[in-house]
């Protein structure tokens, strides 16, 4: 029974086996496959501290909003070596699963595709509505208050 | 009343084994953000709204990123100064058109970890982190009368594999304000 509850809990967080790989060919698919979700994506590294300082408050609002249809989708901008840290992390802070690493081949490229206005720097989150539309972009940490304002409104 | 002094700046080889790979900064918002230098190359700009000289070098610099950006060059334009307010490098950057983004340092401690001393200043790093040019983006205020341009002679030879032909240059121009300690 024990190992059953470990075994759920852990199915709900991410892994290092689970850090899929997100690039400029999927990442309009994987914002299209959250239709029907208000959609949250977050980058972040384990190199940026206001990364890691908002993270556990985003992780707070994927759970209070997650029965109303509320998303949380993470993806690390950390480099190959750095992702055991970026796992540990992600696991850490319960973090949803599942959750995404960038590997763009051309990183300004990716970085236009996600927001023309993004100049790469971390962290950025990217707020979309049920429709895949993006209506909301955060540059820096993130205003908690603000964006669940930002949430409500699309719920 | 703020006496914009016009100095050279000597630049000391002190830190040209020291690595940049995280620059902690904040948006004209005041939001705090990190920007990586880890595998990129990236030419760090020490600016001002107010420097005389710096904004002398508005168009030039709009014109290096223009030219670089696209060539895989990242570009961090860093306003340091504790007299210019996010509002104020906002609207400077909207008036003056520049195609980048600026950020401040607060506390100006990535001015200090370079330890820069006037804008505009630049700073280059390799994909390693590590500085490879730091000093003037040319040798000439005046636009007309330039003769030479270290930092772009560096980014070409840098792109091209090669080893920049010069380190580093003197940088002039107006002194960063810093905080008062």
């Amino acid at each position: 029974m024990r190992a059953f509850l470990i075994f759920v809990l852990a199915a709900g967080l991410a892994s290092a086996a689970q850090l899929k790989p997100v690039n400029e060919s999927n990442y309009a698919s994987t914002i299209s496959a959250a239709k029907g979700k208000v959609l949250l994506v977050n980058f972040w590294a384990t190199y940026c501290v206001p990364c890691r300082k908002e993270m556990p408050e985003l992780v707070a609002l994927a759970q209070k909003y997650k029965a109303r249809g509320f998303e949380l989708l993470t993806i690390t901008a950390d480099e190959p070596e750095q992702f055991n840290d970026a796992v540990a992390f992600l696991d850490q802070h319960r973090v949803p699963a599942p959750a995404y690493a960038k590997q763009a081949k051309d990183d300004d490229k990716f970085i236009t595709l996600v927001d023309p206005k993004w100049s790469g720097a971390l962290p950025a989150s990217f707020l979309y509505d049920r429709n895949g539309k993006k209506v909301r972009a955060f540059f820096g940490e993130v205003k908690i208050a603000e964006l669940e304002a930002a949430i409500k409104k699309l719920l | 009343m703020i006496r914009w002094a016009v100095i050279p700046f000597f630049c000391s080889a002190w830190a040209a084994a020291q690595t940049y790979p995280t620059l902690n900064l904040q948006t004209v918002d005041g939001a705090s953000v990190s920007v990586s230098t880890a595998g990129k190359i990236t030419a760090v700009v020490f600016i001002s709204t107010k420097c005389p000289v710096s904004n002398d070098y508005n168009d030039r610099m709009s014109a290096l990123y223009n030219d670089y950006h696209g060539k895989g060059v990242q570009f961090v334009f860093v306003n340091s100064n504790q007299n210019e307010s996010g509002a104020e490098v906002a609207a400077h950057a909207k008036e003056v058109s520049f195609p980048f983004t600026v950020y401040k340092d607060a506390g100006n401690k990535v001015a200090d970890q370079f330890r820069a001393e006037v804008t505009p200043q630049v700073y280059l790093l390799g994909k390693d982190s590590s500085v490879i040019y730091r000093g003037a983006i040319d040798d000439a205020r005046n636009a007309a009368r330039v003769t030479r341009q270290p930092l772009r002679d560096a980014l070409d030879a840098v792109l091209a594999g090669k080893a920049v032909p010069a380190a580093e240059t003197k940088a002039f121009g107006c002194t960063i304000k810093r905080v008062q300690t």
